[in-house]
């Protein structure tokens, strides 16, 4: 459309838009100006093409099947998840798991604060409750964040809301859901009452389950049930200064089982403080937060696990503050620059068990205060060279000091010689680290026509190790099998010697759609080469009392070099189109990944298979259906080293129906309708079952479920 | 040693964050004390208590407007909107005017005057014309890029006749102060706009223009 034709229909719409005075000569109307953010040239620096976003919908769509915000990411083509609890799930996205991926809820980072990653931030998150998650993979500007390889995934809250007039604003959302498989019920409440200026919203929700049946003929998946509860209150207050928010909220989970743990969460509790101002200037705009977070987790075994005990307590206090300017200094150029710093304080300690001649008579200091302080500034520069073509281009360095106390073993008896002699050698060593993590990104978004936008991307990210990575010292059979978020079961040994991991990535996105937008198709191929990646070498066989053989390894953290390289399609068709937003159509997902890691030639650990999701949507009136296919393929590429298992091909389908009665809206879900047997091939081992029957199989994948979903909004 | 380390570095870095976020609060209060403008009919950025745009029909004064309020709607004309004096500012941000709230409700995006002019007889209707989309044009290439939020700011601006912006402000709050700032911001910084036909009379330089936040 020609700019004059684009003018006078803007005019026309503007016009009946706009009550016409027949006053002469007043003012005279132009039409809109439209400020986008659904063009991916416009939304380079925040939301490149290569990125996918989440929304609402799509989470209310699916909330009833799922309490674990990550599992609902799989949605995303290249997104999988290393199987946690039934709510602490660790997203993969191409390949580079939880600890390379910059996970921020609201914007601010939450650390590891367990050896085994039971709480893993998007624990904190109950689908319920989340307005969008944004996934952006490894060439993410360097202004989304540093300290990660492999991307950053952004749960945003609703932002607050006010009032636009003298009335106040009321309004909010309830939902319910029950599951048949596990029995597992629900539900969440959001209420923000706003005047223009003040704004005050409280979120809620409880989840529980009991443990699921795995498809088929897999029986109970032991270790399965969770409960928890996410509580928040978030204040706004919009002013002439600008936009100064406070979000407090508390979080606990009195137990969560672990299928593919030797432990179980039996207690975890958080609570945060978030504060952040933004304000719109003459020159630019500023960004300023200021977070803390103070977590007590508790590990212990529940009844699948038991007899016996082995308390195992992590503390952790994290500080976060930031800013974040942009200046506009042209129509087409916009500075950005900013700074954050970020505390993390951590405590690990194994109160000795009364009794007990291995646990005890010390308590085991598996990390005494460690601290990892991180800070970061970086520079970016975003350019929109015309309408269609636009870039951004960004540096950053990130500063990472950790440090740690002494550690002391549980005893230095026999039966705890392998971990008195770690502990001595750790506690001579130099356990002060300091490393300086250069990052850069690139994008280049160019959109010739209508119907193809095209980006392009290289980016050098840096990450340093994480405090176990760093700090588990122990080499003791059982202490060592303690440490790592694989579910495999086996011993991990951290390594003072660890270099950050830096990675090179190139990637590129290509979308074509259709006239009308009756269909399209995105494809994004990419690359990623690490050095320094931080694998696992082969350190003994595990081996039980009096010497018996076990399935376990011991391994120890190591840097070696890997790459990963894959693509990630998706398209949309559309079959029958109604009025408004009635229709049918289609959608695909498809993703291929390769992993290698190029020291040892060996596939890469805990790398999804290619996987194909299908779906078809149906859309009229009240009624929404929808039918998912997922297959995935056998998963045949497994890391020796850790004796992974090799899991078989499978589909499942999913069939959703919901209806809207009077504002409500009501779903029932059939998933895995034909209660299909399938083993997760990132769910590692299954070890609740291992200990109940003395037999080791994968972690099978959830059998036939009948979710129902209740939500209305007002 | 090492904690020490670490709180300097923590009290250097919030120091710095609070000693920007100073200064660019203290730069902008000082831009909207109720002096002269040093260039005479420059616009400066407003802050402002925006109100919706509902508020317009009621009759209610609203000003949320810069120093040159006065200069955009002269004395005596029908829908004027009289300058408001900020109040005494005792400290930048909190002391802002605030304009009184409005009472009445009318249809959303009421601007003042409406599209009188475009459509409106007059020997140089086209001539009007052509400069409203020169002007647009102008203005819809400046727009800003990746803003997060929704909402519709309406705006209304007086030029000179070089294309100089004499006035600009926010008659129909989004209900997003940050985005109507960002709106206004958007204006001021396309300025100067092209300059309009001799012909035109000075008194059909006022422009109303809504901007979508989508």
């Amino acid at each position: 459309m020609n700019c004059h034709t684009f003018f006078v229909r803007g005019l026309l719409a503007a016009s009946c838009l706009m009550p016409v005075a027949t006053r002469a000569q007043e003012a005279t109307q132009l039409p809109p100006v439209d400020v986008s953010t659904q063009n991916a040239a416009d939304q380079i620096s925040s939301a490149p093409l290569s990125g996918r976003k989440l929304t609402r919908d799509d989470l209310r769509r699916r909330q009833a099947g799922s309490s674990d915000t990550a599992d609902l990411l799989r949605a995303i083509p290249g997104v999988s998840v290393n199987t946690g609890g039934g709510f602490s799930a660790m997203p993969v996205v191409r390949g580079l798991s939880e600890q390379r991926l910059k996970i921020l809820i609201d914007g601010r980072p939450i650390d590891v604060a367990c050896p085994n990653d039971m709480n893993s931030p998007l624990s904190y998150t109950d689908p319920q409750l989340v307005q969008s998650i944004r996934v952006v993979p490894g060439v993410s500007p360097v202004s989304m964040g540093g300290d990660n390889i492999g991307g950053v995934i952004n749960v945003e809250s609703a932002p607050p809301r006010f009032a636009t007039g003298p009335t106040m604003l009321v309004t909010g959302e309830l939902s319910a859901f029950y599951r048949s498989n596990g029995d597992g019920f629900g539900g969440a409440a959001t209420i923000t009452l706003a005047s223009e200026q003040l704004s005050a919203t409280y979120t809620g929700a409880y989840t529980q389950s009991a443990q699921y049946d795995g498809g088929g003929d897999r029986g109970r998946v032991r270790s399965t049930e969770f409960e928890k509860t996410d509580q928040a209150l978030a204040l706004a207050w919009q002013n002439e200064a600008g936009l100064f928010t406070l979000k407090g909220g508390y979080h606990f989970s009195p137990y969560e089982g672990f299928a593919n743990q030797a432990m179980d969460m039996v207690s975890n509790r958080s609570w945060f403080l978030n504060a952040g101002y933004a304000g719109e200037f003459d020159w630019g705009s500023a960004k300023l937060t200021a977070d803390y977070r103070d977590t007590d987790h508790e590990m212990n075994f529940l009844d699948d696990k038991l007899p016996g005990a082995m308390p195992m307590n992590t503390q952790v206090h994290t500080f976060s503050t930031s800013l974040k300017v942009d200046v506009p200094i042209s129509s087409r150029d916009t500075l950005r620059g900013g700074a954050e710093y970020h505390h993390q304080w951590l405590d690990d300690f194994w109160p000795a068990v009364p009794g007990s001649m291995m646990m005890g008579p010390n308590d085991y200091i598996n990390v005494n205060a460690a601290h990892r302080d991180r800070v970061g500034v970086f520079g970016e520069w975003e350019a929109h060279w015309s309408d269609r073509l636009s870039s951004v281009a960004g540096v950053r360095l990130d500063r990472v000091s950790m440090n740690t106390g002494p550690v002391q073993p549980y005893s230095t008896g026999m039966m705890n010689m392998a971990d008195a002699m770690a502990a001595a050698a750790f506690n001579a060593a130099d356990r002060r680290k300091r490393d300086s993590n250069w990052s850069a990104s690139l994008l280049v978004s160019y959109a010739p026509t209508e119907s193809l936008a095209l980006e392009l991307g290289y980016a050098h990210k840096a990450r340093s190790p994480n405090i176990y990575e760093r700090y588990s010292w122990g080499r003791g059979a059982m202490a060592s099998r303690m440490i790592g978020w694989y579910g495999d079961g086996n011993g991990y040994v951290g390594n003072l010697g660890l270099k950050p991991e830096r990675a090179d990535t190139v990637s590129a996105a290509i979308e074509l759609t259709g006239a009308n937008q009756k269909w399209s198709l995105r494809a994004s191929p990419y690359y990623t080469h690490v050095d320094d990646y931080i694998d696992a070498v082969f350190v003994q066989n595990i081996t039980g009392m009096m010497g018996a053989p076990t399935p376990w390894v011991q391994l120890r953290f190591a840097n070696q070099k890997a790459e990963l390289y894959g693509m990630d399609v998706s398209g949309r068709l559309q079959l029958l189109k109604g009025a408004g937003d009635d229709g049918t159509h289609m959608t695909l997902a498809l993703s291929y990944l390769h992993g290698q890691n190029l020291d040892d030639g060996g596939p890469l650990y805990h790398q999804m298979p290619l996987d194909l999701k299908l779906g078809l949507e149906h859309r009229r009136g009240k009624l929404e259906a929808g039918m998912d296919l997922e297959w995935v393929a056998r998963k045949k590429r497994v890391d020796a080293t850790r004796n992974e298992p090799v899991t078989s091909a499978y589909a499942l389908v999913n069939l959703r129906l919901a209806y809207r009665l009077s504002g409500v809206r009501l779903s029932v879900e059939a998933a895995n309708l034909f209660d299909k047997a399938y083993d997760l091939p990132l769910g590692g081992v299954s070890l609740g079952d291992y200990k109940a029957t003395a037999l080791l199989r994968p972690v099978p994948g959830r059998g036939r479920s009948i979710n129902l979903g209740l939500a209305t909004a007002f | 040693m090492c904690a020490d380390a670490r709180l300097a570095t923590a009290a250097t870095t919030l120091l710095l964050h609070a000693a920007a976020i100073g200064a660019a609060l203290a730069w902008v209060g000082s831009s909207v004390a109720p002096q002269a403008s040093k260039q005479a009919g420059m616009p400066v950025f407003a802050l402002y208590r925006p109100v919706p745009a509902r508020a317009e029909a009621s009759g209610q004064p609203h000003a949320r407007e810069t120093q040159s309020a006065a200069a955009m709607h002269p004395a005596g004309q029908a829908h004027a909107l009289p300058p408001q004096a900020p109040s005494p500012a005792p400290a930048a941000g909190a002391s802002l005017p605030l304009p009184q709230r409005p009472e009445a409700e009318s249809a959303p995006f009421a601007a003042p005057g409406g599209a009188a002019a475009i459509a409106s007889d007059g020997p140089s209707d086209g001539e009007a014309t052509r400069y409203s989309q020169d002007l647009w044009r102008h203005i819809a290439a400046r727009r800003p890029h990746g803003v997060q939020g929704r909402g519709t700011t309406l705006l209304t601006f007086r030029i000179d006749k070089d294309g100089a912006l004499l006035a600009a402000k926010v008659v129909g709050s989004s209900g997003d102060y940050n985005l109507d700032r960002i709106a206004l911001r958007t204006l001021r910084q396309s300025a100067p706009f092209p300059a309009p036909p001799a012909a035109l009379a000075s008194d059909r330089l006022e422009f109303t223009m809504p901007v979508n936040f989508h």
